[in-house]
């Protein structure tokens, strides 16, 4: 790996619902020998609705982010952050592009201590594909996420709603709609013959293990990844989960 | 100052440049809920029609840039969106949701999803000695009856 050295933001709920994601984010980037430090004392991104109220607001938000940083490459693993943070101007890099571009799935398949033959339902949910300026991948017909997801032993499966919206963004507007299509997307993923669900998104993986109805486990992309790496089952934070995660999922 | 020229000014979107072909309704995972049409948003922008724009639909947009990525001629919807809750920002002050944002973020600079929920619901957040703030939050993971607990406040936070 090169020296550069990541600043990793975990993003808010990284902190409260979705701490397994922060903790494998970092158990990944260390055993594939990155360098990298936590910013635990940068402010929320503000999201979205930071930029409804002050698109001012929003873009000195995420200098700030910028300015903690400092000269290391400043990666988040939450869509969500990492889209508000580029429309906002920082240079920010998702952690999955980092994983399968920088780092490279062949080099992680070559680290594998231990094979992943599950599945898997690679769900990409908006806001790393989209707007174009901003995709990690093919906006609506990405690949790397199963590139990774192949690396570990996995087997992904197509689904209907892989590159659709969880329903996240307006689930304070309108609950009953939202829930409803965190429900579609596990369903879609159920009928295509997934055994889980991965996400690569604070947000998302929220919406899906909290609303999805129990229809799938739904687990965040570094969890897989941190196991195929030789992480012992008991650290990658599954019981954490709302959705149940049975542990025959990860075979030892 | 037309509405057209404000969008242009705040986010660089030139909605004159649409020929409603509609492609960005036909995307739209929101399309159809309340009266939501992102086409028809940008006719009633083009043709200045505040009180249609600001009946408040275009925040019902998810933001999933399905439509931006198709529009024929590269319009950027969200953007649109956003601009116009800036204008209405300005006249009219945030709406529930967005001020539940704003005062999280200015008292904590970081927003805990649940506090934030309660607030948007009107709900007076001091007054909750039950939700636990976001450095206690590690607990919560550590005894079973706790993450219980937690699950059934956020479901009743997030839930209404
Ligand atoms: S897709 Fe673009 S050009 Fe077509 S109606 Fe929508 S905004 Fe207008
Ligand atoms: S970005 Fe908004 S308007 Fe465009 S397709 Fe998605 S929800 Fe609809």
């Amino acid at each position: 790996m090169s020296g550069d050295e990541v600043a990793y933001y975990p993003g808010c709920s990284a902190l409260t619902t979705e701490r397994p994601y922060l903790r494998t984010a970092e158990v990944v980037l260390e055993r594939l020998g990155v360098p990298h430090r936590l910013i635990d004392d940068a402010p929320c991104c503000g999201t979205v609705e930071l930029e409804m109220v002050d698109r001012q607001a929003s873009r000195r938000v995420a200098e700030i982010v910028a300015e903690v940083a400092g000269g290391a490459t400043l990666v988040t693993g939450c869509s969500g952050c990492y889209g508000t943070l580029r429309r906002g101007g920082a240079e920010v890099t998702h952690l999955i592009e980092f994983l399968g571009r920088r780092v490279g799935a062949e080099e992680i398949a070559r680290r594998v201590v231990r094979s992943w033959p599950v599945k898997v339902a690679p769900y990409y949910g908006c806001q790393a594909l989209r707007p174009r300026e901003q995709a990690i991948d093919d906006p609506e017909d990405p690949q790397i996420l199963e590139e990774l997801m192949s690396a570990v032993g996995a087997e992904p499966v197509d689904f209907r709603m892989r590159v659709k919206c969880c329903g996240g963004p307006i689930l304070l507007r309108r609950p009953e709609y939202a829930k409803q299509m965190a429900r579609s997307v596990l369903e879609s993923a159920r009928d295509a013959g997934a055994e889980c669900v991965v996400t690569i998104c604070n947000l998302c993986h929220f919406m899906l293990d909290f609303y999805g109805g129990g229809i799938l486990p739904v687990l965040h992309a570094t969890q897989p990844i941190a196991y195929a790496l030789g992480e012992p089952i008991d650290d990658l934070g599954l019981e954490e989960h709302f959705t149940p995660v049975p542990r025959g999922l990860f075979r030892p | 100052m037309s509405l057209a020229k404000r969008v242009l000014e705040i986010s660089g979107q030139d909605v004159t440049k649409c020929f409603q072909c509609a492609e960005c309704t036909s995307s739209c995972p929101s399309a159809g809920l309340d009266g939501f049409y992102p086409h028809r948003l940008i006719r009633a922008i083009l043709l200045d029609l505040r009180d249609e724009v600001f009946r408040g639909d275009y925040k019902l947009c998810m933001h999933c840039h399905l439509c931006s990525v198709r529009c024929p001629v590269g319009l950027n919807f969200p953007e649109v969106a956003i601009a116009l809750s800036n204008v209405e920002t300005k006249e009219r002050g945030p709406d529930n949701v967005e001020r539940a944002f704003i005062s999280e973020l200015s008292k904590r600079a970081f927003v805990n999803p649940a506090r934030v929920a309660l607030s948007a619901l009107g709900v007076r957040v001091l007054a909750l000695a039950g939700l636990r703030g976001l450095k206690l939050a590690g607990m919560l993971a550590e005894s079973g009856s706790v993450r219980e607990e937690y699950r059934r406040e956020v479901a009743r936070v997030v839930r209404g």
